[in-house]
């Protein structure tokens, strides 16, 4: 850095770097500039760093454009005017213009997303249904309601780094030179190939991993000298900052995904936390009496109707709907 | 004829503008997102973008690009959004219903994004709107430059200075979390 350019010039033409402004061949003597240069090198990597941890609005994905474009188009016929015969000329115009505009549009768009492969960051969100996903590495990955996973996609980085919010149950393809990573409200878990639940909905202060297959680590994102390992039935828990080992694991974990629900002497107010969580619903119960009952009772893959009729035959209750909640009534139990 | 003629011109039109639709509303989405946490919001930002390009379509000057009037016009729609909503708040402070706010605060930031969001927040504004058009929308400095009325020249100044702060302000915690994540995965 002690000749040639200063620091500004350097920098600026970094910047348009970064910004996918420089030419093929700019840029590659820019690249041999660094590698010649280690004052810049490191000046290099510290604004690369900024740049990718701000990172580009990412294209919502997993989404359905189809009902998307059918709820616009609803708006969009609402606000039409009614198209009057000499107009055709103009609209003829306009038509061709969209059609080269949208041609220059495609060839701008699929530069700029050639450059940015490198480093693209998909995001995934689940609203009202959950939705299973397939990610690059051929990991699958089922989001429950409310719940979003950003996967960084980076050639030749170690790791495939994930972030969750919310609750989903990975299916995680094997490969064991790029272990696979989830950052989850403030943990982190790691694996190698296994499939596995994570609960971390963002406010409960609660992160929940629960091991089907293989093994997985789980530890603290800021102390990482407290790790679990879990192994297939293990759960593990993070709560208020301890870490605890739950060598058996709720049966009823991935009943979000599978609906297979098994309750075993488990009390009524329990069971109805968990028909809340797999259906999405908001039961509660009106009668205090009622919350210990005692409840055992298998459903695999039931409608909500069907798992409503048989509570009710069980526990001599009635599920009545009051808007959208649903309130539970009758006398307890002995 | 004449209105036979309308009625098989139309059905193309649509047809194109539905493509532009299809093509970049996902993106578009994802960048009114960044401004408005709350998906309906940012839904409707982008619903009202498109409507507007409907009915504007023969006075928009379509030699710049599509895509460059869509994510200026989607910004600009956002901070109004944020700005009629600041406002209210101050003069009402009406309580969020608690399903709307529900899944924003589950989709909260991390620490670190919120130390991101503040550390943009707090450039100059120019400087910020260019930044943001080029980092989260995409635009190139040409785009950007017709978009704002300034020139390349400007842009170029506008994202140095923001690069330059965003890094002093940043550095040293990104140096930190790094270390950190690398350093609990060995």
């Amino acid at each position: 850095m002690k000749t040639g350019e200063g620091y500004e010039a350097f920098t600026d033409r970094l910047v348009r770097w970064l910004a996918g402004e420089l030419q093929e061949t700019e840029a590659r003597s820019l690249e041999e500039e660094l590698r010649s240069d280690p004052e810049k090198e490191k000046l290099y990597r510290e604004y690369l760093k900024v740049w990718e941890s701000i990172g580009s609005a990412e294209e919502v994905r997993g989404m359905d454009l189809d009902a998307e474009w059918k709820l616009f188009e609803g708006k969009w016929e609402g606000s039409r005017e009614t198209v009057q015969p000499g107009k055709v000329l103009e609209l003829r115009r306009s038509l061709l213009r969209i059609a080269a505009v949208l041609l220059t549009g495609v060839l701008l768009f699929s530069g700029w997303y050639a450059y940015r492969q490198l480093s693209e960051t998909i995001r995934y969100s689940a609203l009202d249904e959950p939705l299973t996903v397939t990610l690059a590495d051929g990991s699958r990955v089922s989001l429950n309601r409310g719940s979003e996973l950003r996967s960084f996609r980076k050639t030749g980085e170690k790791y495939r780094k994930t972030i969750l919010k919310g609750e989903a149950f990975f299916e995680v393809a094997r490969d064991t030179l790029h272990p696979f990573v989830i950052e989850a409200e403030g943990t982190l878990v790691e694996v190698l190939g296994t499939s596995f639940n994570i609960n971390a909905y963002h406010g409960s202060g609660e992160v929940v991993v629960t091991v089907h297959s293989g093994l997985v680590a789980f530890s603290p994102a800021r102390d990482s000298k407290r790790q679990l390992v879990l192994k297939a039935g293990n759960s593990g828990k993070w709560d208020a900052g301890e870490l605890t080992l739950v060598k058996e694991a709720d049966p009823n974990t991935t009943a979000w995904l599978t609906r297979k629900l098994v309750f075993d002497h488990t009390p009524f107010a329990e069971v109805i936390r968990t028909i809340n969580h797999v259906y999405g619903t908001s039961i509660s119960i009106a009668n205090p009496a009622l919350a210990d009952c005692p409840i055992t009772v298998t459903f695999d893959d039931q409608v909500l109707s069907s798992v409503i009729a048989v509570l009710e035959s069980t526990l001599s209750v009635r599920f009545n709907r009051d808007g959208e909640r649903i309130i539970v009534s009758g006398e307890g139990c002995e | 004829m004449k209105i036979r003629e309308a009625e098989y011109s139309l059905p193309d039109e649509k047809q194109l503008f539905e493509q532009a639709f299809r093509k970049y509303f996902p993106g578009l989405l994802g960048f009114a997102l960044k401004y408005l946490p709350d998906r309906d919001d940012a839904r409707e930002v982008v619903h009202q973008v498109f409507i507007n390009l409907w009915e504007r379509r023969s006075e928009i000057d379509f030699s710049e690009p599509l895509k460059s009037y869509l994510f200026t016009s989607v910004y600009n729609r956002s901070l109004n959004v944020i700005r009629d909503r600041k406002k209210l708040s101050r003069e009402d402070r009406i309580p969020d219903r608690a399903d709307e706010s529900e899944l924003s605060s589950r989709i909260e930031t991390t620490e670190l994004e919120q130390r991101i969001g503040e550390s943009i927040a707090a450039l100059p504004e120019k400087c910020r709107e260019v930044f943001e058009l080029s980092r989260f929308g995409g635009l190139k400095y040409s785009e950007i430059a017709a978009q704002l009325g300034i020139s390349v020249k400007t842009v170029e100044n506008h994202m140095n200075k923001a690069l330059k702060i965003l890094r002093e302000r940043l550095i040293d915690y990104l140096t930190i979390v790094v270390w950190l994540l690398w350093k609990s995965m060995n």
